[in-house]
């Protein structure tokens, strides 16, 4: 097909052409853009924590009672209280700790070891009571916590440590992490690692969030605790409605404050779904709106063209020389907007990649967003350019 | 002549109803998305408090590990709060006209048991300039003073919904609260206060509310209260007990000060400068010398508070309006054109190049406007969605700025659709089409 | 060269029929110079376009160039006025985005001739209505009469047997009406076919028959058989010979 003559006879329109093809370079720089924002947030909101999420409940307590102050009525208290929310139908193991998954923050230190260079952060934790079992996650290698590693007097320091297969895969490579110990300092207590979980993930900043270290410790004290607790399948809302009256049957002397992990999670998603729901909206508005703007400007070029179509047919042009003529006019609009897109595309990405959300324009996502648009355009030219094969060539007869 | 101008353009938007309409949809579909998204981000960077957030300081000194930065990764960086000593020492200079550390703590409220059972609050602990610095309205009564704050005096101050359940909303002030073990006066009442960010601690991001009860800053070493928001440490403490806490390097407060000339600012950084030149003699701050006092705008915007993707998403909407309206361009050729004939006629009766081209741009701009408020009225109704989704999203609406902003947005995007078929059709000579017709 | 017999040829709407054609009958010989002439509504434009291929027929039978061409599908109508047939149009129907040389280029392209053979025939052709200073002009710069130069080069440069011509001096001036019948006469001298519709007895003369439409009947103006026309024909058809 010639495509010579075709853009000459555009420079005559350049223009029109000119507005067409900043709408589609616009459109593919924002396609790309946010479909790679989705994606981000996705990848996010898709990263597994490890953990039963769904069925996970913490219920915290602050004590106002003047009996809280004693550290061995505290001691005492907590046992009781775990056993009245084991007693709970449908709760499947509890534990205290300060961790809670998706809070989008926690604790963390600075630490080294034996033979890692340097030193490392990670996030810490201290639990206590059936702290695997709760979060749904298994210790593969070495062994689990037992009574025995929590010492007596809250002052000792623990010995033992179980931490992350990335945080162990980080410090000792593929050598067996079990035995290898942690310190945090000169003259601090070194902390032997007993075990390994595969799967934690709890998102921190620093991109720490896959590194953690547990120890046996006492995650209350006499302010309050915190209780992790995994309710049986579909048993989460009869479980939260017991929570409270029980604990409160045990004692009275405190206010609770109860929170689903899942709506933790929600919220902390919240931002990303705000821009997934967002971005997908404008997304699709966007590219049905750039073609009903094709549609309008290839209809107006067939209504102004309606004579030289006729023309040409009188010369001899065949129906499908007429369909592939706008086509191919189409095409190469589309062709230099997406051109000019891809320019955009990894400009607005610049502008919009800041110090806190790194992401990079990837290629495979602008040469899919150019597939899209390409076909986009050519669908909403067909209707003008099928209108223009039906134009008869008997018009070029006609005075003016 | 606008008048005329502006009859005749009425009168061709409702020739054609349909492509009128579908006009204004495009530009109102443009100014929904953009106004929503814009507003999003106006409500949350617009300047807290208007002319004087560039007197208000933060102050931050690198008291972290010699061996390594508070983010490893960058040497540049440093604790994003300051230590309780290095804040008492700096709090006595007078080079400030206010000032005051602060941080977040939670105290058990008994009300009268007729009322009900205990509750757990967050509480501030503030010395008194804090209420003037950060403009805090009051309904009744107000902060207390400096001698109170020396004492220190059981004063409070609660917010309003606090009032309405210890008070049933009555004017409190010179009645007492018992927080835990002891019993503070009220003596100030705030009115409504629903700031978008806690813009006096920069540390916490979108989400949290401004604290309903606020207490003397020195009852912190007498009842050794700990704070409820982060602390960071590198070191651990020298002992045990409280006291080694607050003698130790572990960052946990927001100190703010208040420098209204460029002088003053001036003669403190030099003065937190020398301070720390100083505790250097004494073995503390082995990284290189870095103080930071920065003021509230340039401190929101370093710390990111606002997540990134509210920002992205009005840059993004804004482009989205930009398509629309180009969209629109080819609607208006086609239209446009079609009245050649028309033009023509104006043109033979004596209408100039420039009357035909204002003609068409102010039908243009009624397109806009029409759009504009249609697109604005669905933005209401989208921010209360967005509202839903985002923590602390009761803040969210439009303001006078922002229905500005928007009527803007939809003028330009009007001017944008018709300035180029507005010069096509202005530049048809009259004479070319009576002849033919 | 053109035959055809008993054509009829009806325009339908909704409610009324329109007889453009009724009944026409008409031969041409390969080398002829036929003008046909007639009052505007008398059916001249329908013949035109029946006899270019430009629109179908309803009943009778046309052979062109010794094929029957009454029953084509649009492909083979196409093909046929691509290259046995050339258009000359009172409005000159120049592509104005188009420059000169792409004007004249557009059947050949249709065609699907390699570049050369089209630069070589574009050339010749506008070289033969003196115009090979102008290929870059657009038709926008060009006068009326070098506009139908140009149209008439696009003609020749696709060779065709026949040439259809629509009061190709419709809009132009006398002098440049003159320049444009010397062109076609030089073009019928070289052997190809004209047929010719004009209502300018002038351009009329020049051909070597004289045909007339009227009421979509057509009649020979040499040898008339007004037994085809109605009795209102015959004054229309003295004022034309007039």
């Amino acid at each position: 097909m010639p495509f010579g003559p075709i853009i000459r006879a555009m420079r005559h329109n350049r223009m029109r052409f000119a507005f067409i093809i900043l709408e589609i370079a616009i459109t593919l720089a924002i396609v790309t853009n946010a479909v790679n924002m989705i994606l981000d947030e996705r990848k996010k909101m898709l990263q597994p924590s490890g953990f039963d999420d769904d069925n996970l409940v913490s219920i915290a307590y602050q004590p106002f009672a003047p009996e809280f102050k004693e550290q061995s009525y505290v001691e005492a208290l907590v046992q009781k209280d775990m056993r009245a929310i084991h007693s709970i139908p449908g709760v499947k193991a509890v534990a205290t700790t300060y961790f809670l998954p998706w809070q989008g923050g926690g604790s963390s230190g600075v630490w080294k070891t034996d033979r890692f260079n340097g030193k490392f952060q990670a996030q810490l934790y201290a639990a206590r009571g059936e702290i695997f079992q709760t979060l749904g996650v298994k210790v593969t290698q070495g062994r689990a916590f037992v009574e025995t590693d929590t010492p007596v007097d809250s002052n000792v320091p623990t010995r033992v440590t179980i931490i992350s297969r990335a945080l162990a895969k980080k410090l000792w490579g593929n050598a067996n992490p079990i035995g290898h110990v942690i310190t945090n300092g000169e003259g601090a207590t070194p902390r032997t690692v007993i075990g390994i979980i595969d799967d934690f993930y709890n998102p921190y900043a620093w991109n720490i969030g896959e590194f953690v270290l547990f120890t046996p410790g006492r995650a209350y004290d006499t302010t309050g605790a915190v209780f992790l607790v995994r309710t049986e399948p579909g048993a989460m809302k009869s479980v939260v409605a017991q929570l409270e009256p029980r604990l409160l049957s045990v004692n009275p002397g405190r206010v609770f404050r109860i929170v689903k992990i899942s709506d933790l999670k929600d919220q902390y998603f919240s931002g990303g779904k705000l821009v997934i729901r967002a971005m997908t909206a404008i997304i699709i508005i966007l590219v049905f709106i750039t073609a009903l703007g094709i549609m309008g400007i290839s209809s107006l070029a067939v209504a102004e063209r309606t004579k030289q179509i006729g023309t040409r047919r009188a010369l001899g042009a065949t129906r499908a020389d007429i369909l592939k003529h706008f086509l191919l006019e189409n095409w190469l609009v589309t062709t230099a907007g997406l051109i000019l897109g891809v320019i955009g595309a990894y400009g607005l990405n610049v502008l919009l990649v800041s110090k806190l959300s790194d992401v990079k324009m990837q290629w495979e996502l602008v040469a899919g967003g150019m597939v899209l648009l390409w076909i986009n355009g050519l669908m909403s030219t067909v209707p003008a350019a099928m209108r223009a094969t039906l134009v008869p060539p008997s018009i070029a007869t006609r005075s003016v | 002549m606008l008048l005329y101008q502006l009859k005749i353009a009425l009168t061709s938007l409702r020739r054609n109803p349909v492509i009128t309409s579908l006009l204004i949809g495009g530009i109102a579909l443009g100014i929904c998305v953009s106004t929503t998204f814009i507003a999003l981000r106006h409500v949350f960077e617009k300047d807290p408090l208007p002319g004087k957030s560039n007197t208000l300081f933060y102050v931050r000194l690198d008291n972290w590990d010699p061996q390594r930065a508070y983010v490893a990764e960058d040497p540049k960086s440093l604790p994003t709060m300051v230590t309780y000593r290095d804040m008492r020492e700096l709090m006595k200079s007078n080079i400030p006209t206010r000032q005051t550390g602060t941080f977040r703590s939670r105290f058990f409220v008994h009300p009268d048991p007729k009322i009900g059972r205990p509750f757990a609050e967050d509480v501030r602990l503030v010395f008194s300039d804090f209420f003037t610095m950060f403009n805090v309205p009051f309904q009744y009564g107000g902060g207390w003073d400096k001698a109170a704050d020396a004492k220190p005096e059981p004063v409070i101050v609660i917010d309003q919904n606090t009032n309405q359940k210890l008070f049933g909303g009555a004017n409190s002030v010179g009645r007492t609260v018992r927080l835990e073990d002891r019993n503070y006066k009220v003596v100030g009442v705030l009115a409504p206060w629903n700031p978008p960010l806690r813009f006096y601690d920069p540390t916490q991001g979108l989400g949290p509310k401004v604290e309903p009860i606020y207490m003397p800053f020195n009852f912190t070493p007498i009842l050794e209260i700990q704070t409820y928001g982060n602390s960071d440490g590198w070191k651990g403490n020298d002992g045990n007990g409280f006291q080694a806490f607050l003698n130790s390097d572990t960052c946990w407060l927001e100190y703010w000060v208040e420098l209204p000339t460029p002088e003053k600012q001036q003669a403190f950084r030099e003065y937190v400068n020398n301070y720390v030149i100083d505790q250097k003699k004494h073995g503390r701050f082995g990284r290189p010398l870095h103080t930071e006092v920065t003021s509230m705008p340039e401190l929101t915007k370093e710390l990111g508070v606002v997540p990134p993707q509210i920002r992205s998403l009005a840059i993004v909407s804004v482009l989205f309006l930009i398509v629309c309206s180009l969209n629109l361009i080819g609607l208006l050729l086609g239209k446009f054109i079609a009245r050649i004939p028309e033009i023509s006629v104006r043109r033979a009766l004596g209408a100039s190049r420039l009357q035909v081209f204002w003609q068409h741009i102010v039908e243009c701009e009624v397109v806009g406007i029409a759009g504009g408020l249609i697109g604005l009225g669905i933005s209401v109704g989208l921010l209360k969605m967005v509202a839903k989704v985002i923590p602390n999203g009761d803040v969210v609406h439009l303001d006078a700025e922002m229905i500005a902003v928007s009527i803007f947005l939809s003028l330009v995007a009007g001017l944008l659709a018709g300035i180029y078929p507005a010069w096509r059709v202005c530049s048809i000579p009259p004479a070319m089409q009576l002849k033919v017709q | 060269m053109l035959e055809m017999t008993h054509i009829k040829k009806i325009y339908r709407t909704i409610s009324i029929e329109t007889h453009a054609l009724e009944d026409l009958s008409l031969s041409v010989k390969a080398g002829e110079f036929v003008s046909v002439t007639g009052p505007s509504g008398s059916g001249k434009t329908t013949f035109l376009n029946v006899a270019g291929l430009l629109d179908t027929f309803d009943s009778g039978s046309y052979i062109l160039d010794g094929k029957d061409v009454s029953r084509l599908s649009d492909r083979e109508m196409s093909q046929i006025r691509n290259r046995t047939i050339g258009f000359v149009f009172q409005s000159f129907n120049l592509i104005p985005d188009l420059n000169v040389f792409d004007n004249v280029d557009v059947p050949l392209r249709y065609r699907g001739l390699p570049a050369t053979e089209r630069k070589a025939r574009i050339e010749n052709a506008l070289s033969m209505v003196g115009l090979s200073a102008r290929v870059r002009h657009l038709p926008s710069q060009l006068s009326g009469g070098q506009q139908q130069r140009v149209a008439i080069a696009r003609v020749l440069a696709g060779d065709p047997k026949l040439i259809l011509a629509d009061e190709p001096t419709g809009n132009l001036d006398s002098a440049m009406s003159r320049e444009i019948m010397d062109l076609l006469g030089k073009i019928n001298d070289n052997g190809t076919t004209i047929v010719m519709v004009t209502h300018n007895a002038e351009c009329s003369e020049r051909a070597h028959r004289q045909l007339h439409v009227f009421d979509g009947r057509i009649a020979d103006v040499d040898r008339p058989r007004v037994v085809l026309g109605s009795p209102v024909a015959t004054p229309g058809l003295t004022a034309t010979l007039n």
